[in-house]
């Protein structure tokens, strides 16, 4: 009996320890390993930090030459200062790591396809996207090419080396907290993840296309009504290059053939998740001539996927030949985005169709054999392993063709899976754009900037410049195709070696300016040029009115200051509700309508198309407008394949110059309806939506909780990590604002410089320094950039300066 | 008496060994204090439990006392918003029973070598 009690009890203890040291799973939901992560000694409450800087203040590190310093300011910004390039790289990574580990991890592990080792068999089809979309595949390649250029590449290693130092520094009690709430530990960093950083960018930034939406929209309505519907240029455009007339492109373009054979005739289902089209920036920088001090002031702010911890960190890094500040990568050497003691860059993104998807024509089931060029060709299989925490691996063939990787097929993709579809993408090409960072780090001038970015390949931005000696430019910069026209704005025929990318565009032949008679440059994803370029350039994402604002406004401003600049990146007119609500309140009768109707509509009335928190107009009108879009293109949200509608600008120019379009009927009605008709009901119905909103959400809709922005930490899938992440941020804005920000989207960075000498800079970005969400420094800055405030940066000349403004002084020691 | 000491000597052994052994270590320590003490397995139970109890506890509440909560507030969350003292009690609880179970598997054990019980209830 006694035994018996005593095994009992042994066996529950034993159970009791092993349970609590281990992760579980119960009904789908993960548990962390209690003890382990209760454990005061070791577990989560180790990651609370005190008001200090938890950072060892001297660290020895193998592979160093001479001491590194590393100074922190009271924003929590390192700046290192090394004596030596090797050293200054060897200490970023190891200052980056310190600070955001966990998420350099992630990121990459996403890029690669590797989420479901993470988070188990909820990740499989995400993770089989990315690998037959063939992140790994371009990752490789930018890694060959980061290989083959010594600087890059010493570069990189060294970075590794300091994050794989820091890495085996830590022990389970040092762990960020992530790494203890999915209980796994990190691996070792190689310089293949600084590729896989910037795939991850290259996907962001070069992930959109609407090919497959083109090719329903084509079969389904016609080709007259897709170019009506899918205009490339309308009247009002305002091209980031605009042509200049008096010496118009002094080239001779790349020859394209076309093909004569007929376009497949697909309908495709579903198309696969793509990045946000929205994501995309500001630039601009304006000349001397403009500002208040003489100086040229740049101006950039990044909108992406609004995360905790952040995408961005800022960073100082100094050695004898380089002093940068500026917001970088985890994961990146260098600084991408900032400014030296002579120029400073930005960039935004120069969309372009760079992602073409051609039919693919197997001999047989086994599809070893393609029809290519009038011949079989053979063709490779990869098997991808795709580990699955908790389970047993997936094994996925992904079949290539010379034009990349079939991503659509029998076992992926559309509903139908007669389908293959072989995806040819700028991502799957080598990019030297760190190789072009490290040089802009160390440009002093135009010159400079321009050999710099001679390298930059992907992804396309318009990359903007300004210098203390008061010149401003803006490039175009990336490797462009030339393609004849309409090349790859629907599903091609794979078979025919005419549909493939035939010639690159020289990048002597992309658009620029320099020094514009207008005194400033500036973009914001719009069209890169107008219809006189000489070659067809083509995007499903243009932006179209953001960049108008900041022309318009930029084109009035003069003596121009720090703060007209920081007021403009906060600024949240829209010129939507400028071109559509009168018309659309010009044709609401007033007859019929409630008291409240008729308050709404004088609120409408009384709106300045600002888009601010506090008002309830803005919700109105997003409410009204969206509602008459889905009546007016109900023929594509209800449609059984894969299907876009036509954007704002194009559907603003269409009721505005053809309100009696086919379109405009509705499909499910016996009757014909009219414009108006379609306006009046779609008011009636958006109040209606609006209170069934308020219902659902028991809050009322300004337009701040309608919006309903939120900071998502990486890990916090449908508020499983609430506590991580930062929900209802009441900011200002919409996406067609300048302020661009949308529920989970928005400027992830904001940034000014003024190029005196030395420059001064601002700056502000809705997260911290540092990834622990038990630092107070984890989302210190998102209250201020809010509220469009901005802080100071410290650029500082030489290790010994500003010291009153140092908080913390850290060393890294070569191992003796 | 035997009780108390037993319980201010698991604390403080397991914060000891706390601060270089993972957490397991303590079902270690409470066992073997256990099997020095002889407690009726029940007794030693609950002295292995309040030790550990109180001394997590303790550990946490200083940890959310000097860190001003910031980390405490948002686990809680993550923790289907319970309040952040009920995080501590939770830690503490976890701590408890295995500092408990441990204990009363080491008098269990003592209570198997010894062929007769000569103590009385409580001593």
């Amino acid at each position: 009996m006694k035994l018996f009690k005593f095994l009992i009890v042994v066996c529950i203890t034993v159970l009791l320890t092993y349970t609590f040291n281990n992760r579980l799973v119960v009904q789908g939901t993960p548990i962390p390993p209690l003890g382990k992560f209760l454990d005061p000694n070791h577990g989560f409450w180790q990651n609370a930090e005190r008001d200090s800087f938890p950072y060892q203040s001297q660290v020895e590190l193998t592979g160093l030459n001479e001491p590194v310093a590393v100074k922190y300011d009271k924003n929590g910004v390192p700046h290192i200062f090394a004596n030596n390039n090797h050293d200054l790289y060897v200490a970023q990574g190891y200052i980056i790591a310190q600070h955001r580990l966990w998420q350099m991890e992630f990121q990459t592990h996403a890029a690669a396809g590797r989420v479901s080792e993470i988070i188990g068999e909820n990740g499989v089809n995400f993770d089989r996207m990315q690998r037959r979309k063939g992140m790994l595949l371009g990752a490789k390649a930018t890694y060959e090419a980061m290989l083959a250029d010594e600087v890059t590449n010493e570069s990189i290693e060294a970075y590794a080396n300091g994050v794989n130092q820091y890495i085996q520094s830590l022990t389970y009690k040092d762990l960020p907290i992530e790494y203890k709430l999915l209980g796994y530990e990190p691996e070792e960093w190689t310089p293949l993840k600084s590729a896989l950083i910037l795939e991850y960018m290259i996907n962001n930034l070069t992930g959109y296309d609407d090919d497959l939406e083109n090719t329903n929209a084509l079969r389904l309505f016609g080709k007259e009504t897709f170019d009506f519907l899918f205009p490339e240029h309308l009247p009002g455009i305002d091209p980031v290059i605009p042509t200049d007339i008096s010496a118009s492109w002094p080239f001779q373009p790349m020859e394209t053939e076309a093909p004569l054979t007929a376009l497949p005739s697909d309908k495709i289902k579903t198309s696969l998740p793509k990045p946000d089209p929205d994501n995309g920036s500001n630039n601009w920088a304006v000349s001397g001539t403009k500002t208040a001090s003489g100086n040229a002031i740049l101006a950039n702010d990044t909108h992406l996927g609004l995360n905790l911890p952040s995408l961005w960190i800022m960073l100082q890094l100094h050695a004898p030949d380089v002093n940068v500040y500026g917001f970088t990568f985890t994961g990146a050497a260098g600084i991408t985005i900032g400014f030296n003691d002579s120029i400073s860059w930005g960039f935004t993104n120069a969309p372009r169709d760079l992602r073409d998807w051609y039919k693919i024509k197997f001999k047989d089931d086994s599809a070893n054999q393609y029809w290519h060029d009038d011949q079989w060709k053979n063709t490779e299989k990869h098997i991808e392993t795709i580990y699955v925490r908790g389970k047993d691996p997936f094994y996925d063939t992904i079949t290539f063709t010379h034009h990349g990787p079939v991503v659509y097929d029998k076992s992926f993709g559309d509903e139908d899976n007669q389908k293959n579809y072989a995806l040819h993408w700028i991502g799957h090409q080598p990019s030297l754009v760190q190789k072009a960072l490290l040089e802009l780090n160390r440009s002093s001038n135009y010159k400079d900037y321009l050999e710099a970015i001679e390298n930059w390949d992907a992804p396309p931005q318009n990359i903007v410049f300004a210098s203390t000696n008061g010149d401003i430019a803006l490039r175009v910069q990336g490797q462009f195709t030339a393609k004849w026209k309409e090349q790859g704005k629907f599903l091609m025929d794979g078979s025919e070696p005419k549909n493939e990318w035939q010639a690159l565009i020289p990048k002597t032949q992309n658009p620029y300016q320099f020094n514009p008679e207008r005194g400033f440059v500036s973009s914001a994803n719009q069209h890169s040029v107008d219809s006189l370029y000489p070659y067809w350039v083509y995007d499903a994402s243009y932006e179209y009115y953001r960049n108008r604002s900041i022309n318009q406004l930029l084109t009035s401003m003069d003596s121009i200051t720090v703060q007209d600049m920081m007021e403009m990146q906060s600024n949240s007119y829209s010129l939507l509700p400028q071109e559509t609500l009168p018309l659309m309140l010009d044709s609401l009768s007033m007859e019929g309508l409630s008291k409240e109707e008729k308050d709404v509509v004088n609120t409408l009335k009384k709106w300045d198309y600002n888009y601010l928190v506090e008002l309830k107009a803005p919700s109105y009108f997003q409410a009204w407008w969206h509602q008459l879009n889905a009546s007016i293109w109900d023929e594509f949200y209800t449609s059984d394949f894969a299907l876009d509608a036509p954007n704002d600008y194009t559907t603003t120019y269409i009721i505005k110059n053809y309100p009696q379009y086919k379109f405009i009927d509705v499909d499910s009605t016996g009757q014909k309806e009219s414009l108006t008709y379609l306006i009046n009901t779609s008011f009636k119905q958006s109040l209606t939506n609006l209170e069934i909103w308020k219902e659902n959400n028991q809050m009322d809709y300004t337009w701040g909780n309608y919006k309903g922005t939120f900071i998502r930490h990486l890990a916090d899938l449908g508020g499983s990590l609430a506590g991580f992440s930062r929900y209802n941020v009441q900011v200002n804005g919409v996406a067609d604002a300048i302020n661009s920000t949308k529920r989970n989207h928005g400027p992830s960075e904001r940034f000014i410089v003024e190029m005196s000498s030395p420059p001064k800079a601002w700056g502000i970005y809705p997260g911290g320094q540092s990834g622990n969400p038990g630092s107070i420094w984890y989302d210190n800055m998102i209250d201020q950039w809010r509220d469009g405030e901005y802080i100071p940066l410290l650029f500082m000349a030489a290790e010994g300066d500003n010291q009153e403004k140092i908080l913390f002084n850290q060393i890294l020691k070569p191992t003796e | 008496m035997k009780f108390i000491i037993q319980t201010i000597l698991i604390a403080v052994l397991c914060y000891i060994t706390g601060q270089y052994l993972p957490f397991w270590s303590l079902t270690a320590v409470a066992f073997v204090v256990a099997v020095l003490f002889k407690l009726k397995p029940t007794a030693s139970f609950m002295a292995g439990f309040l030790a550990v109890f109180a001394l997590w506890s303790f550990l946490a509440y200083g940890i959310d006392e000097e860190t001003s909560s910031r980390l405490t507030n948002r686990v809680a969350q993550v923790f289907m918003g319970i309040p952040n003292t009920t995080l501590i009690l939770i830690t503490g609880f976890i701590g408890g029973l295995i500092g408990g179970f441990g204990a009363a598997s080491g008098a269990l054990f003592i209570d198997l070598t010894q062929k007769k019980r000569v103590q009385k209830y409580y001593s």
